[in-house]
């Protein structure tokens, strides 16, 4: 018999951004020895069956949406290879798209190097789950590798509870609970300011474009943010904003507003009894003019986020809403009503944070590289991620451009770069 | 295959707090096979290591989903013992009142109004029947659409005899306003509905609701002249007045729940 699971508010939510983006989440590990690619599939396997909705499609009948669970074979999810180019077998790897009717979410691969190390690549759809739950979903992964290579422990550690948005809640108290939900706020991008990038083609391509801060300019940095109080998110977005108003050449009086992603399960004491998800929101970060120099644009940087770190339900206003309209509405119908009141960010932020190499080591060997990144945004749309491992800090865009794009992403970074040095010059 | 997990042993320790009647034996048999299937389908998926897939298929069959599903086998042992038993029950209760009108009619010649004891057990037999469907539905919400339709006919059944008993023995002229009456009961049967049910946006149900039971007691009152037809249009004012203090007591009620951030404007020194 077919088995079904429901489409949760944030997976129909992540569906509907389609137009936006390619609702790709990407995540690239390098490793100094060669993976063992049994146990990988050992553990894959059990993982995949904790979390069914892995190897589901997406239905949408208009009327409603669901999961359809499918069959699958391992060899489908992971493919391994020793490719000539690695570089280019990486990228083009990390840039395809799974479609929400495909019967995998995911694909996992390994490509080997000719010196003996390993690079392991995951792509999943961000309906299943976000980044939050990926670097989850990473780390018990290289868990339950290392138990099942060194002990025989079986991989069946994956959490597989509630996917629900509403698990967000469950540590509030009643009172509170009722408050939340009833925080009716469209809460919807109204900024119109853009990145530059050139007008949409037909000939564009998906291409992940990557900057890496050493560890040293990055330990600079982090110990700059302490000197002056501020953390390397607040810098990171500080950085951001001034960049983007000399690449764009914004009015240096003009107001902009960059969204930065925020993991909801900070209101959630434990996340052990849910299942792997979404659970992210967005928080927009406004400054009301650039600031005679980057430590004013800080400035401003920092009170905007306090603004929204003194508020008890950060992150949940837009919730009740959307839920109100999935619910009493058909699929399509609500759609339809929800694009009129939401804006998709221009402008957008995510700061996925610390990968924790130890957390990531594999038989004793801890990453030596790698990053993860969010999903290939359709211009005019822009995402920055920011992931740090071994102390470098990797920032990345994914875009779906041209060689000019590319440039200018790539130009952008440079600015960064020069900022970012900014910012830690306050140190020394 | 080599088996490392006896899943009979795991089954019965589950269910060891419950008796072993051929209820529950049918129940276990059925999780058992499920287990087996659950483990031939990993394993094809390209599961290697037996010991791993058996581990797996029983922390999926834990002792959570398997009392869950128990609870579920049991009640839906109950829903269906209920379909199979409640037409039965019905038809047997109309069959004995044709009896008892039979009997009547032979031994005392009484022919008329008897007949509405079999029309009255057809009436709560067939109500019965409409709201057992109701409970039944309950679990299903997409099906909510249809215990709407029920209540509603349920209204509409009782309707009818109400109308026959007030217009045959009773000889009320009027007693066509009853029908008037229904219209408005199901209303109020819906209203109650999704109140027990606990649907979404139910405020909406009793703005809609309340203004229109009103029109219809102004109507049916009207036409027994209880009043000239411009005195009764209080009663339409009257369902207004309602109408607003049931959003006035919605907003204070939602007032206590609401939670404004001190929300500064960061930006007047500039």
């Amino acid at each position: 018999m077919e088995r079904k699971l429901n489409a949760e508010l944030w997976d129909k939510m992540h569906y509907l951004f389609r137009d936006f983006n390619d609702r790709m989440v990407h995540v690239e590990l390098h490793y100094d020895f060669p993976i063992d690619i049994e146990i990988l599939k050992t553990v894959l396997i059990c993982f995949l069956e904790k979390a069914p909705v892995l190897h589901s499609s997406f239905v949408d009948t208009k009327l409603r949406a669901y999961w359809r669970v499918n069959d699958y074979n391992i060899d489908d999810v992971l493919h391994v290879s020793t490719p000539d180019k690695l570089d280019e077998a990486i990228n083009e790897f990390l840039t395809q798209y799974i479609p929400p009717e495909n019967e995998l979410q995911i694909q996992v691969a390994v490509f080997n190097k000719k010196d003996g190390g390993s690079v392991l690549c995951i792509v999943e759809n961000h309906m299943c789950m976000d980044g939050g739950d990926l670097k989850y979903f990473m780390k018990t992964l290289c868990r339950s590798y290392n138990e099942y290579a060194e002990n025989r422990i079986s991989p069946i550690d994956l959490k597989s509870g509630s996917r629900a948005y509403d698990e967000v809640y469950s540590d509030f108290s009643k009172t509170e609970k009722k408050m939340a939900q009833n925080l009716y706020k469209n809460v919807c991008a109204k900024d119109d300011h853009r990145f530059p990038l050139t007008q949409d083609n037909i000939r564009d391509r998906s291409f992940i474009a990557r900057r890496k801060i050493d560890s040293e300019r990055f330990a600079t940095l982090r110990k700059s943010g302490k000197a002056i109080g501020a953390t390397v998110n607040d810098m990171l977005v500080a950085a951001y904003f001034y960049s983007l108003y000399e690449l764009a050449g914004f009015d240096k009086s003009e107001s902009v507003t960059i969204s930065c992603a925020i993991d909801l399960r900070r209101h959630m004491k434990d996340t052990s009894e849910t299942g792997i998800t979404n659970q992210t929101a967005f928080m927009q970060c406004n400054i009301p003019e650039l600031g005679e120099d980057i430590f004013k644009t800080l400035e401003y940087t920092k009170k905007s986020i306090e603004k929204f770190k003194n508020d008890k339900f950060m992150g949940l206003y837009g919730l009740p809403l959307l839920k109100l309209g999935y619910s009493i509405m058909p699929q399509a119908a609500s759609e339809q009503v929800i694009k009129l009141g939401y804006s998709n960010p221009l402008i957008a932020m995510s700061n996925i944070g610390v990968l924790e190499s130890d957390k990531l080591a594999l038989s004793g060997h801890a990453p030596v590289d790698g990053f993860m990144t969010g999903a290939v945004k359709y211009k005019p749309y822009v995402l920055l991620s920011a992931t740090s491992i071994n102390g470098e800090l990797t920032l990345s865009m994914c875009v779906r451009g041209n060689e000019e794009d590319e440039k200018i992403v790539n130009r952008f970074f440079d600015l960064m770069e020069k900022n970012l040095a900014v910012l830690s010059s306050k140190n020394s | 295959m080599k088996v490392h997990y006896d899943y009979c042993e795991h089954i019965e320790s589950i269910m060891k707090e419950y008796p072993d009647n051929t209820v529950n034996f049918i129940f276990k048999r059925r999780v058992l096979q499920e287990m087996t299937e659950r483990t031939k389908q990993v394993l094809d998926r390209g599961l290697k290591d037996e010991k791993v897939c058996h581990e797996l298929i029983i922390s999926e069959f834990n002792s959570k989903k398997v009392l869950s599903d128990y609870s579920r086998y049991i009640n839906g042992i109950k829903e269906k013992k209920i379909i199979k038993y409640s037409p039965v029950a019905a038809v047997c209760a109309i069959l004995v009142s044709v009896v008892i009108f039979l009997l009547i009619g032979f031994f005392a010649d009484i022919w008329h109004p008897t007949w509405l004891i079999v029309e009255g057990t057809a009436t709560v037999s067939i109500i019965s029947l409409m709201w057992i469907g109701v409970y039944l539905l309950n679990s299903h919400k997409m099906l909510y659409a249809v215990s709407r339709a029920l209540v509603a006919g349920s209204v509409m059944v009782l309707t009818q005899f109400i109308f026959l008993v007030l217009r045959i023995p009773l000889g009320i002229e009027k007693a066509y306003l009853i029908f008037l009456a229904a219209l408005a009961l199901m209303f109020i049967g819906d209203l109650i509905l999704a109140t027990m049910t606990h649907q979404r946006l139910i405020i909406i149900n009793y703005l809609i609701t309340v203004p229109v039971v009103f029109v219809f007691i102004y109507v049916i009152f009207g036409i027994l002249r209880f009043y000239t037809w411009q005195q009764g249009e209080i009663l339409i004012y009257l369902s207004l007045i309602i109408d607003v203090l049931i959003v006035v007591g919605m907003i204070l009620h939602n007032k206590k729940y609401s939670y404004k951030p001190e929300e500064e404007d960061i930006w007047k020194e500039n």
